[in-house]
């Protein structure tokens, strides 16, 4: 566990070194800022406005990072070969995924706080509000992006990183239009092409349920219950990806 | 040197690995059906040509790469268990580390993988950085060093857990003349500190002067193992003699010879058989109205072993 952290804490410091990660972090801040431009033209809905654009700016550029990282973290170490003298370490390699996992977490978290201060810097200077229903939104789009993340992982244990970023881009986009491909799919004529592509859609994560952006734009309050029920639903799906990438990670040759 | 017990340390056993490379997965058999061990206290060279396995069979002794089949043990533990490299340092060939770390913070970060003691590691750390002669440097990061610098960083991690056996790939490679004695130096004193080494090395005179056994290993299988004197008789294996002297008055010469070289500036170099009678060339030569200039034995040495094997297509 001591060991999981320790290369957890190296690669967060080789990741937060990293240029590519804060030139997406500033698209993202520079998203949010210029929405107050933007919304000050529809002057009473100015605040809600901003909350809207914000939190999909955050998803958006979050779950950006979470694949960028998934799919380079590991990668790099093989194509550097820094690899070799890790694993050559008394470590287990699943305690090195882990590691890599949770190195990934921690990037992720200080990215979404600076971005999420952003917005709620933003928001209470335009006379709106930050409460724990926002707060319960910031925290669901980081479990999103942890799970994006762990996908791109997966793919990243078997696969180069252009091709684990598309899987993990196709994933995305299913787990977006869950409920559209859904409906979609009952027109498809063929049995079995429907069979499958809905056991596809089946198996992908709804990741709708992870943005309460509407609930808090028009003042529906979001209970504990849900949050708890939904972090547990990204959590299965973590263990499940992280089970399945050590698996295979531990059966790889590093020649 | 120490006296040897029988303890088994490595036990690599019908060792065989085929890559499957590129688009094609065409076969590659990098290591087939190598099988050697070392015993505690031992220095072990691992020898042979370019290409022969040296490094794909120690990166299964490492776990990096998962045998076809056959078996790599340390200390009775299987390669595949990360227990088995509890007790071991390990540089890889032409090792890569992170950049932008300094030396000291590398091997902090290798200090908590190997699980020490933060007091210790921190102890440790500046006399190993002195010991690979790395004391100066300072807070320079990794990306600036050059790459001899590197390969003694990459030494520094290998003594860092003051393991029981250090298992070298290179050791030697790209440092200058004083690296090089140095870690002849470092292997030496670890054999002091009752250590086993194991490392591959393709500089045989050192291989020679600080080995007690020695595995040759040619396309992939191991063709010789055992100690060094065994593999190496030290007979004679032809006397050189340099004579100068004009070329007419020589010409007799050359019949008694195996091998004759004419020389720029009027010397002739001879290569006599061991069996060869000496005392009647020199006297051929003086007769001859030559003068010896240098007689010089010549033994066998490691290296004859090395290119005679090399130069064999396959084991018998
Ligand atoms: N990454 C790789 N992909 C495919 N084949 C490889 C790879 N690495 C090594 N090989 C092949 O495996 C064989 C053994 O290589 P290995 O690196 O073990 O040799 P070596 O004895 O260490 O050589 P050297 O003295 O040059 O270091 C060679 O035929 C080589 O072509
Ligand atoms: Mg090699």
């Amino acid at each position: 566990m001591k060991t999981v952290a320790a290369i957890a804490l190296y690669s967060f410091r080789e990741a937060v070194r990293n240029k590519i990660l804060y030139s997406i972090l500033f698209f993202a801040i520079l998203l949010i800022l210029l929405s107050v431009v933007l919304g000050s033209a529809s002057v009473h809905q100015d605040s809600r406005f901003l909350l809207d654009i914000g939190l999909f700016s955050i998803n958006l550029f979050g779950d950006i990072i979470a694949i960028f990282l998934g799919i380079t973290s590991v990668f790099q170490e093989i194509e550097r070969k820094t690899l070799y003298n890790v694993l050559s370490k008394p470590i287990d390699r699943a305690t090195y995924f882990l590691g890599k996992f949770g190195g990934i977490a921690m990037t992720l978290a200080v990215q979404l706080m600076l971005m999420a201060a952003a917005l709620s810097t933003t928001l209470l200077f335009r006379g709106g509000t930050v409460d724990l229903q926002l707060l319960g939104a910031f925290w669901l789009t980081y479990v999103e992006s942890v799970m994006i993340a762990s996908f791109a992982l997966f793919c990243g244990s078997f696969s180069t990183p252009y091709v684990s970023g598309f899987i993990t881009l196709g994933i995305w986009l299913i787990g977006r239009l869950v409920q559209e491909l859904a409906a979609f799919l009952t027109k498809v004529e063929e049995p079995a092409a429907r069979h499958l592509l809905q056991g596809i859609v089946a198996l992908a994560p709804d990741l709708n349920l992870f943005t309460i952006t509407t609930q808090l734009t028009y003042g529906y309050p979001v209970g504990m219950a849900y949050f708890g029920a939904v972090t547990l639903y990204g959590l299965g799906y973590i263990v499940v990806a992280m089970g399945a990438a050590i698996f295979i990670f531990r059966r790889r040759d590093f020649i | 040197m120490g006296s040897v017990s029988a303890e088994t340390v490595v036990e690599i056993s019908g060792l065989e690995k085929t890559f499957r490379i590129g688009f094609w997965r065409k076969q590659v058999a990098a290591v087939r059906h190598a099988s050697f061990s070392v015993q505690r206290g031992e220095i072990f060279g691992l020898i042979g040509p370019n290409g022969a396995g040296k490094t794909t069979t120690l990166k299964m002794l490492m776990g990096l790469i998962k045998p076809d089949a056959g078996s790599a043990t340390i200390f009775g533990i299987d390669a595949s268990q990360a227990a088995s490299r509890a007790k071991v340092g390990f540089l890889p060939e032409t090792p890569h580390f992170y950049d932008y770390l300094r030396a000291d913070e590398l091997l902090t970060y290798f200090a908590h993988l190997y699980g020490m003691d933060g007091k210790v590691a921190e102890r440790r750390i500046p006399e190993l950085l002195d010991r690979v002669g790395l004391g100066q440097v300072g807070d320079k990061q990794l990306r600036k060093f050059s790459k001899g610098m590197l390969q003694r960083v990459g030494l520094a991690q290998a003594l860092l857990p003051d393991a029981e056996l250090v298992i070298l790939d290179e050791p030697q490679s790209g440092l200058d003349p004083m690296g090089r004695r140095d870690v002849r130096q470092i292997i030496e004193s670890l054999r002091d500190e009752g250590k086993t080494v194991l490392f591959s090395s393709h500089i045989l005179p050192d291989v020679e002067q600080i080995c007690d056994r020695v595995a040759m290993m040619v396309g992939g299988t191991v063709r010789k193992v055992g100690r060094l004197d065994e593999l190496v008789d030290g007979s004679l294996r032809d006397v050189e003699v340099v004579v100068r002297g004009d070329e007419a008055g020589l010409a007799g010469l050359a019949a008694l010879a195996s091998r004759t070289t004419r020389e720029p500036l009027g010397t002739t170099r001879y290569l006599l058989a061991p069996e060869a009678s000496l005392d009647g060339f020199l006297q051929a030569v003086l007769t001859a109205g030559g003068s010896v200039l240098s007689v010089a034995p010549h033994r066998q040495r490691l290296e004859d072993i090395f290119l005679l094997e090399a130069a064999r297509k396959e084991a018998p």
